[in-house]
């Protein structure tokens, strides 16, 4: 399973950001991109038809991000999801882990960070980008 | 009759022959007897008026008158007429002559003269005439003795002061004295009626009539009343006597009726029996009982009271000294009738007074009387009875008990009462005092009775006290309380309330005052406290109101800052969100083989993206909420955040000023919350660049310095800006202070940064001076570095045996985050064991077990299960599905504490 390529599934309205992102995938061997979602409402239909291993989930979509995110795991239980957000909003996080994500990427981030994090996810790491890390802090709850 | 015998006898001689004569003389003149001659008839008539003789002896022929014609004279004269006289003749046939004359002629002598015979018939006549001469004056001594007496006797009668009158038989009135004319009205000459039944009125006369006149005819007198009747028709009634004057042979001579006016007995026997009827009349109508007794102490008067009092009427003339069936002392010993108040009073004849005496009626019941004998005296100051007056005294005594009683009770009631409670007179003095009163006023009762309300009333009380006084003594006002001060025993005031009311008497004057005194000063130190209460909250009040003005205040500009930040927090957003997909464009182009310029360009635009995504940052910062003190955690690498707010800062500055910085990057982190610090610069700088609006050029820096023992970083914005006036500078961190227009600023700016450093546990300060600039510097003191820094190349180790492994990636991230290593296994842990965090126990007693054995610094986090039999206290167990929040918390408090145990151990 190492040598397959991690198929990522991204579920954001933001058709620029979906596409900038296939095009950047692109230069991944370790990745596919496994497509794009615009609305939530597909978003499980296509999760499991597209045998994706990470969703990459836009906190900032129409409709209730957090419920999807339990939708997505009760239908595909082998799917990882990542919140992405725009937002590095401490109880975002927290909120995101009760749900059953397994990670919160802020899009401030570099890409290098992202492409890291979707490879830890894969890989079994829970991940909270450097940046909400810092907003989330060492002495915070 | 010595006088007769000592009188000459005269005789007269009468011859007219002076010899004859001169014989006569010296025959007849001897002792006792006087010759007197006479020459002619005429003398002789003459000396007979002159003198009384005894015997003339007269001579017939004379010249002229002879003998005869001259006794004839004499004969004539009253005086003479029965003189004796002797003719003297020469002639015996005269003698027959002399017959005619015998009236006279006594006797003749014929001369010649013999000298013895007619010597001796001149003795016989003067004999004669002395005798006669005696028995004349004796008869005229009785006669005028008679009329003496006589006259004596009328006016006696005439001056009697009773009414006299003589009345014939035939009961004509002959004789009224002076008296019976006045008290019938008659004057000295006026007419009284003739009969005597005129002067009667009918009744009288009647009885006069048929009783008083036959009654004193038979039997000499008749004593009666009755009335007479005067001139003008009054009675006069009088007691009168009736006598009838008879001759010896019992012929009715006359009457004599006598009458005394006893008009003013009359009146004063009606006065008497008036004064004796009234006398009876008040002793009868004494409400009181009184009786009178005799001098024997017999009961001879007593009225209807004393019969009520005795309770029995007694025999009048039988009972003596009481009326009372029987008499006992106060000590309740009997009393005889003798030693009664009454029977001493008439034995003594002796007012007595105040000896009280219980008597008995014949029912048996008793009644206390107090008794006022008085004796009776007459004109002549002999006791002749005594009056007794009984006053009833039990119902008194029992009144008089009763209100004793009644005055004890309600004296041990105002003794006892929780109020004081004084008597004063109408000039406000005390004269009684309650126990309370005393101890309200701190003095005796003895004391406070030598003052007056005035004298113990605080003097800006008593004007308006003593007017209200005044008003209830003379009646105008019925009542007063008055909150007031008096002066206590030891000098101090004491609070009361006074209520003053009149105490009057039955005809409704004020005789005393009564006044109930209330100690209030505990009321009047409860009001004052609540006063001092009220003006707290009031106090309190006007803060809060301020505060809420400010919070008002604050939310609108909160809501401003909110919309800024939405709109702040939109933009930084939408920004990020597009700058991810341009970035990932340009690291596209970037891979590309591209012209050196096209490069050029992708990291040109590169660079302007760099920009724009701190832009963004430092707006997300702005825009953050300030009330969330972690919305971006809780400290600040304030080299890194230099880097994040700079490009946002300098928009707030106006072109021209130069922002300078001066942060070194070797700084430790400071306690404030990144947007804190963001929005408190960004206020600061933004002061600042209004305070060099308008100049052509300005300095501006921001300057962070470590002090000298590491544990506070300050950070100084200062500019070269106007400065601040003295007056400006010390308003300027009041809430809503500005030097600004409104609508440019809320006047909150400082405030804020001042609230702001504050609460992250720092100091803010500026100071400021016309054309010096202003220095605001902030210190913060620097966030506690993890204690375990020093071991930080040996870190903590934790093993985590989560079977979920979303959970276990995330409690690994948790530790990561805490700066603790996952362990693989229990033989990497050695002494760096924090914390094993599992979730099936009872698989992994053993390494439990083992975990804690390594030492007694290292926890257990067990997820769901129940908790092991020892060392349970090192385990801590905590829900089987965790939320994030509680996971996160848990575990930063169990490195916490082996951070600090490690320190402790260390040291």
């Amino acid at each position: 399973m190492s040598s397959q390529p991690i198929r990522v599934l991204f579920v954001d309205d933001n058709r620029l950001m979906a596409q900038a992102l296939e095009r950047r995938l692109g230069f991944e061997t370790s990745m596919q991109y496994a497509g794009w979602v615009e609305s939530a409402a597909d978003a499980v239909r296509v999760a499991q038809e597209s045998r994706a291993d990470v969703v990459m989930l836009d906190v900032d979509m129409p409709g209730d991000s957090f419920d999807l995110v339990r939708q997505l795991n009760e239908a595909a239980p082998r799917v990882k999801v990542v919140m992405f957000s725009g937002y590095s909003r401490a109880e975002y996080v927290d909120h995101a882990v009760d749900v059953g994500a397994w990670g919160y990427i802020s899009k401030n981030e570099s890409i290098d960070v992202i492409i890291d994090a979707i490879c830890r996810v894969a890989a079994g790491e829970f991940v909270l980008s450097p940046d909400v890390e810092s907003a989330r802090g060492p002495g915070s709850g | 009759m010595p006088q007769s015998q000592l009188e000459t006898a005269k005789i007269l001689v009468v011859d007219d022959l002076q010899e004859k004569l001169l014989v006569y003389r010296s025959v007849l003149e001897e002792p006792g007897q006087e010759v007197i001659a006479a020459s002619s008839g005429d003398e002789a008539l003459r000396l007979v008026l002159r003198h009384d003789f005894a015997v003339i002896l007269l001579d017939v022929n004379m010249p002229g008158m002879d003998g005869f014609e001259t006794a004839e004279l004499i004969r004539g004269r009253k005086r003479c007429a029965h003189t004796p006289i002797i003719f003297v003749t020469a002639h015996a046939d005269e003698l027959h002559t002399l017959q005619g004359y015998t009236h006279g002629a006594v006797d003749f002598i014929l001369a010649p003269i013999i000298p013895d015979i007619l010597r001796t018939k001149i003795r016989v006549f003067v004999q004669l005439y002395r005798l006669h001469q005696q028995v004349r004056e004796q008869a005229a001594r009785q006669i005028a003795q008679a009329e003496h007496e006589q006259a004596h006797l009328n006016d006696l009668l005439e001056r009697a002061t009773e009414f006299v009158a003589r009345i014939d038989p035939q009961r004509y009135i002959t004789g009224v004295n002076r008296c019976g004319r006045l008290m019938l009205g008659y004057g000295e000459r006026e007419s009284m009626p003739p009969m005597l039944a005129d002067l009667y009125p009918p009744w009288a006369e009647a009885l006069i009539r048929d009783h008083g006149l036959p009654t004193a005819q038979r039997d000499g007198v008749w004593f009666g009343e009755a009335a007479l009747r005067t001139r003008d028709g009054r009675e006069v009634p009088v007691s009168q006597v009736i006598l009838s004057h008879s001759t010896p042979e019992g012929v009715l001579e006359h009457f004599s009726v006598v009458a005394r006016d006893i008009s003013d007995r009359r009146i004063a026997e009606q006065a008497l029996a008036e004064s004796e009827r009234k006398y009876r009349h008040v002793v009868q109508g004494l409400p009181a009982a009184a009786y009178t007794c005799d001098t024997k102490g017999r009961i001879t008067l007593f009225n209807a009271a004393a019969a009520e009092l005795w309770g029995r009427e007694p025999a009048l003339g039988q009972d003596s000294w009481c009326g009372s069936w029987r008499m006992y002392r106060m000590d309740g010993s009997p009393m005889e009738l003798e030693e009664s108040p009454m029977a001493i009073a008439i034995r003594e004849g002796r007012s007595v007074r105040g000896e009280e005496i219980i008597i008995e009626r014949p029912d048996g019941s008793r009644r206390s009387v107090l008794p006022y004998p008085e004796p009776f005296r007459n004109s002549l100051g002999s006791v002749t009875g005594a009056v007794n007056m009984l006053v009833d005294i039990t119902d008194r005594k029992a009144a008089e008990r009763a209100l004793r009683e009644s005055e004890g009770r309600l004296r041990a009631m105002l003794g006892q009462a929780a109020v004081g409670i004084g008597l004063l007179d109408c000039a406000g003095r005390f004269l009684e005092v309650n126990g309370r009163l005393s101890q309200i006023m701190g003095r005796s009762a003895e004391d406070l009775c030598k003052h007056s309300c005035g004298s113990l009333t605080h003097p800006d009380d008593w004007a308006v006290n003593s007017a209200l006084i005044d008003e209830v003594v003379s009646g105008e006002r019925a009542e007063f309380a008055i909150e007031k001060r008096y002066v206590r025993g030891d000098g101090t005031f004491v609070w009361v309330n006074a209520a003053i009311s009149p105490l009057l008497d039955d005809l409704g004057n004020v005789r005393r005052l009564i006044v109930v005194v209330e100690d209030i000063s505990a009321r009047r130190s409860a009001e004052e406290e609540l006063q001092r209460h009220r003006e707290h909250l009031e106090q309190l009040v006007r803060d809060r109101t301020a505060e809420l003005e400010s919070s008002l205040e604050r939310l609108r500009l909160a809501d401003r800052l909110a919309s800024v930040g939405t709109l702040a927090a939109g933009l930084g957003h939408d920004m990020g969100n597009l700058l991810l997909p341009v970035r990932m464009r340009l690291e596209a182009l970037g891979r590309m083989p591209l012209p050196a310029e096209a490069l050029e360009d992708v990291g040109a635009i590169a660079d302007a993206c760099e920009y724009l995504k701190r832009l963004s940052q430092g707006l997300r910062l702005f825009a953050l909420n300030p009330e969330d003190q972690r919305a971006a955690g809780d400290h600040t690498h304030l080299h890194s955040w230099w880097a994040d707010v700079s490009p946002f800062l300098r928009n707030a500055l106006q072109r021209g000023v130069e922002l300078r910085h001066a942060l070194p990057e070797n700084l430790p982190p400071i306690s404030i919350a990144p947007h804190l610090l963001t929005q408190a610069v960004y206020n600061l700088v933004q002061n600042a660049g209004d305070a060099m609006k308008g100049r052509a050029r300005g300095n501006l820096e921001i300057v962070a310095s470590l002090s000298a023992d590491g544990r506070c970083v300050s950070l100084v914005v200062s500019d070269d800006g106007p400065g601040m006036s003295e007056n400006v500078l010390k308003r300027c961190m009041e809430p809503f202070f500005t030097t600004k227009t409104r609508g440019i600023s809320t006047g909150l700016g400082l405030a804020l940064v001042h609230g702001a450093v504050r609460k992250a546990g720092g100091s803010f300060d500026i100071q400021s001076g016309p054309g010096t600039g202003t220095i605001c510097r902030m210190d913060f003191p620097v966030c506690s570095t993890p204690p375990g820094e020093a071991l930080r190349a040996e870190p903590l180790l934790a093993l985590v045996h989560l079977a979920e492994p979303r959970m276990r990636a995330f409690v690994e991230s948790v530790l990561r985050s805490l700066e603790v290593e996952v362990a693989p296994d229990m033989t990497s842990i050695g002494t760096r064991g924090a914390v094993l965090v599992l979730d099936r126990p009872g698989v992994r007693a053993m390494e439990v077990s083992e975990f804690l054995a390594l030492s007694s610094l290292n926890r257990i986090v067990q997820f769901g299960g129940n908790p092991p039999h020892i060392d349970a206290e090192r385990v801590i167990v905590i829900d089987a599905a965790p939320s994030a929040a509680t996971v996160r918390e848990v575990l930063r408090a169990v490195v916490s504490a082996r951070h600090a145990d490690m320190q402790e151990s260390s040291i």
